[in-house]
C-alpha cells in the first residue's frame, strides 16, 4: 500500500487558516447564543408596538375621488411586519413572494359610516400578484374590467395591476361606496400602467371546457405535495376535473418532478391503474374514487386532478399535452 | 517534483501519530460543545420581571357542559344556549368581576365576521351584569392599532353600551410566562394586568377559516393573550393552539357560529367569505366547542390536528357527545 504524502508548508498554512476560522465562528456563536432569549426579544417588541404602530407616512396613498376623505394615517408594512396587520393570513402572501404593504381607511365625506380600507400589496413581480389574487378568489367574482385582472364581490374589490394586488374592502354595501371603490381602483390603475399584460402559465391550458375565472397559480405546495411550487391549476367545468401545469428548470427536473408526485399519490394509498394512452411515461392513480394523470412534457410537469372517470382524464391529458407541445415549440 | 520518496512520504509511525491528533481535535470539540450545551436555554435578562400564570377560572362542577342553540339572531341563542346550562348565574356570581376575552385582532367591520360581534359583546356584558358581576373587563391584544381594531369592530361601543370597560393592551400590561412542559411558550409575554382581580374569564370567539391551523375558533382566541412576535408560532401553530389551551382554563366560552368565515381566513374580506351557519355555541369545554365548530366550517375536528392534542393533552374531550351535552333548539324555518 502507497505511503500518504506528508503536509507541505501550504497545507499547513491553509490548515492554520480554517482552523483560525473555524474558532472566530466558535466565538461568534457562542456570543450570539450568550445575548439571544427569544422571549426576551418578544417582551421588548411587546413594549415597543406602540411606536411600531405609527404612520410612516403622512401623505396620501391614493389620489382620491371626490367625495371621499381618508380617515386614518397610511400605513406600511414589510416582511417582518405583515403579520402585525393580518395576523396568520400573512403567511400565505409571504410564501408568494410580498414585498410590501401599504394601507390607508377613507370614508364619504357625507357619511363617515360608509368607509372602505385599501391595501396595496407589493408582491415583487406580476407572476406573484397573481398567484396570491388568484388563490383567493372568491366563488361569486364578477368582473369589474378595471385592472389586467381583477373581480368585485357584493362589498370589495381585488384587482392584480402588475406586480400590485390591490384590495378595496368596503365596511357596507352601499352604492354610493362602491362607486367611489371603483373610482379609487380605476385611479390606481391610472396612475400604475403596466407593459406587459399577458402571464405565461394562463394561456398553458386547452380552451375547450375550461372555467377562465378558475385560473389559479398555487406558489407552495400544491395539492399538500410538499415542494411542488409555482402550480398553475384550471378547473374544466363539463369535465368536471382539475388540470395542472408546472414549468421546472429542465427536462430532467420535470420527469423527476412528475415522479416524485406519482410517488406521492402512492403513499396515500393511491392504486395504480391501466390506461390507453399516447404520452409516453404518463402514469394514472386512483386514489379516493377519483382518477389522477401525471406526466411530464419537456419541462414540464403536467397532468388532471379528481376526474370522476378515466376515460375523461385520459382525454383531457391529451389535449394539455398537446397544448404543451404548442406551448414548448413556441418558447 | 518528488525525488525522495522515503523524506516525501509518511510513514506508518508518522500516519498513526497524524490520526490520533486529528480524532484529539474531533474530540475535544465534541467535548467543548457538550461542556457549552444548555438545555435550559439562556436565562431571561429581564430583571425584576417574575414569570406569572394564569389561574385556572373553570368551575370545578361545571366541567364538561356545552348547549348549542341555532338561529339568527345572537342575543336569543346566547340566551337559550346559558338558559339550558342552568342561566348565567350558574357561572357568574354577585360581585364577580369578570373578563370578556374578545377577538378584536383586525380593525374590520363588524359585517365581515373577522373579529368578535360587538352584538355578542354587549349581550354578554349585560348578562354578566344581570347577574350580578361588579365588573367586566373586555379585553384582546390586536397587534396592530388596537384603538382603532376596538373601534372600527364596533366593540368598544358595544362594550360601552353595556357598561362593560375596554381595556386596549399598554407595554406594562404584559408579563413573562411560561406553559409547563411546554415546547413554545416558555418565558413568553402574556397580556397579565386585565386578569389581575378577575373572577371569571369568558371567550369570545366567530368561527373562521384560519390558512395555517385549518381554524380559528374558542382556543385560537387565546392567541390574543399573546404578545411579542407570536407570529413566529404560526409556523408550529397546532402546538401553539394546544399550549393555549393548557394555559388557560376559561370558566365558559361562546363559540359564535351565527356567520361562519369559511374561506380565506381569517382577515376574510369579503360577505361572500361568509356562510350563515345560524350557530351559538356555549361550552365549559373549549376543546368540545371547537370540535363541534369544526362542522360549521365543513370540517371534522380530525381534519384540525390542534383539537386532538388539546384533548389528547388532557385540555378538554374532542367527543363532545360524550359531555352534557345537547342542542337546545332548532333553526326556524
Amino acid at each position: 500500500m502507497p505511503a500518504l504524502p506528508k503536509e507541505n508548508r501550504t497545507e499547513t498554512v491553509i490548515g492554520a487558516f480554517i482552523l483560525v476560522v473555524l474558532g472566530f465562528i466558535g466565538l461568534f456563536v457562542f456570543n450570539s447564543q450568550s445575548n439571544f432569549n427569544p422571549a426576551v426579544v418578544a417582551l421588548q417588541v411587546s413594549a415597543e408596538k406602540n411606536e411600531v404602530v405609527q404612520p410612516v407616512q403622512k401623505q396620501l396613498l391614493l389620489t382620491l375621488p371626490a367625495g371621499i376623505k381618508p380617515i386614518s394615517a397610511p400605513e406600511q408594512f414589510d416582511s417582518d411586519t405583515l403579520f402585525e396587520k393580518i395576523n396568520g393570513a400573512a403567511e400565505a402572501y409571504l410564501a408568494a413572494g410580498f414585498v410590501e404593504l401599504k394601507s390607508q381607511r377613507y370614508a364619504l365625506v357625507d357619511n363617515p359610516d360608509s368607509w372602505l380600507e385599501v391595501f396595496v400589496y407589493d408582491m415583487g413581480s406580476a407572476k406573484n400578484a397573481f398567484s396570491i389574487f388568484s388563490t383567493q378568489r372568491r366563488s361569486d367574482a364578477m368582473a369589474i374590467n378595471i385592472g389586467q385582472f381583477d373581480y368585485g364581490t357584493e362589498n370589495a374589490l381585488f384587482i392584480v395591476q402588475g406586480r400590485f394586488y390591490v384590495q378595496i374592502i368596503a365596511a357596507t354595501t352601499q352604492d354610493e361606496l362602491y362607486k367611489k371603490m371603483k373610482e379609487i381602483a380605476a385611479g390606481f390603475v391610472k396612475t400604475h400602467p403596466v407593459a406587459q399584460k399577458k402571464i405565461a402559465g394562463i394561456g398553458w391550458f386547452p380552451e375547450t371546457g375550461l372555467d377562465k375565472k378558475s385560473v389559479s397559480l398555487v406558489s407552495t405546495d400544491a395539492f399538500g405535495f410538499e415542494g411542488f411550487n409555482d402550480v398553475f391549476t384550471a378547473y374544466y367545468t363539463s369535465a368536471n376535473l382539475t388540470a395542472f401545469v408546472s414549468q421546472r428548470d429542465s427536462d430532467q427536473a420535470a420527469q423527476e418532478k412528475a415522479a416524485a408526485f406519482y410517488r406521492f399519490f402512492k403513499q396515500f394509498g393511491g392504486k395504480d391503474q391501466n390506461m390507453d394512452i399516447s404520452i409516453q411515461g404518463a402514469r394514472m392513480v386512483e386514489i379516493m374514487e377519483s382518477y389522477t394523470v401525471i406526466f411530464s412534457n419537456g419541462n414540464f410537469v403536467a397532468g388532471v386532478q379528481e376526474a370522476q372517470d378515466k376515460k375523461t382524464a385520459v382525454q383531457m391529458a391529451e389535449d394539455l399535452n398537446r397544448k404543451l407541445s404548442e406551448v414548448g415549440r413556441g418558447q | 517534483m518528488v525525488n525522495d520518496p522515503a523524506k516525501t512520504y509518511l510513514n506508518r509511525r508518522e500516519f498513526m501519530a497524524r490520526s490520533a491528533k486529528a480524532g484529539l481535535a474531533v474530540a475535544a470539540t465534541c467535548g467543548a460543545g457538550f461542556l457549552f450545551f444548555d438545555d435550559e436555554g439562556p436565562a431571561r435578562e429581564q430583571a425584576g420581571v417574575e414569570n406569572v400564570s394564569l389561574p385556572d377560572f373553570s368551575l370545578a362542577d361545571a366541567k364538561g357542559r356545552m348547549r348549542v342553540a341555532k338561529g339568527a339572531d345572537r342575543g336569543e341563542t346566547l340566551g337559550l344556549a346559558l338558559k339550558a346550562l342552568g342561566g348565567i348565574e350558574t357561572f357568574v356570581k354577585k360581585g364577580d368581576a369578570v373578563l370578556l376575552k374578545i377577538n378584536a385582532a383586525f380593525a374590520t367591520a363588524p359585517a365581515l365576521s373577522a373579529t368578535t360581534h360587538p352584538d355578542l359583546v354587549a349581550h354578554m356584558s349585560r348578562l354578566c351584569f344581570k347577574a350580578g358581576a361588579k365588573s367586566v373587563v373586555v379585553t384582546d391584544n390586536p397587534i396592530n392599532d388596537p384603538a382603532s381594531c376596538f373601534a372600527l369592530t364596533g366593540i368598544a361601543r358595544a362594550a360601552k353600551s353595556a357598561g362593560a370597560k375596554v381595556l386596549l393592551p399598554k407595554t406594562d400590561f404584559f408579563r413573562p410566562t411560561t406553559v409547563p412542559g411546554g415546547r413554545l411558550i416558555k418565558d413568553w409575554p402574556l397580556l397579565y394586568t386585565p386578569f389581575e382581580g378577575i373572577d371569571k374569564v369568558i371567550g369570545l370567539a366567530p368561527v373562521k377559516d384560519h390558512s395555517r391551523s385549518g381554524a380559528s375558533m374558542s382556543l385560537k382566541n387565546f392567541y390574543g393573550l399573546l404578545g411579542g412576535r407570536r407570529n413566529i408560532f404560526h409556523q408550529d401553530i397546532n402546538t401553539i393552539i394546544t399550549e393555549l389551551a393548557l394555559m388557560i382554563k376559561p370558566t365558559l366560552v361562546i363559540l359564535d357560529g351565527t356567520f361562519s368565515m369559511m374561506q380565506n381566513g381569517p382577515t376574510g374580506g369579503s360577505l361572500s367569505d361568509l356562510k350563515a351557519t345560524n350557530t351559538m355555541i356555549v361550552s365549559t369545554d373549549p376543546v368540545a366547542a371547537d370540535a363541534f365548530g369544526a362542522g360549521l366550517l365543513d370540517k371534522t375536528p380530525q381534519d384540525l390536528p390542534y383539537i386532538g392534542r388539546a384533548a389528547k393533552a388532557g385540555a378538554g374531550r374532542l367527543d363532545y357527545t360524550a359531555l352534557d351535552f345537547e342542542i337546545v333548539n332548532s333553526v326556524e324555518s
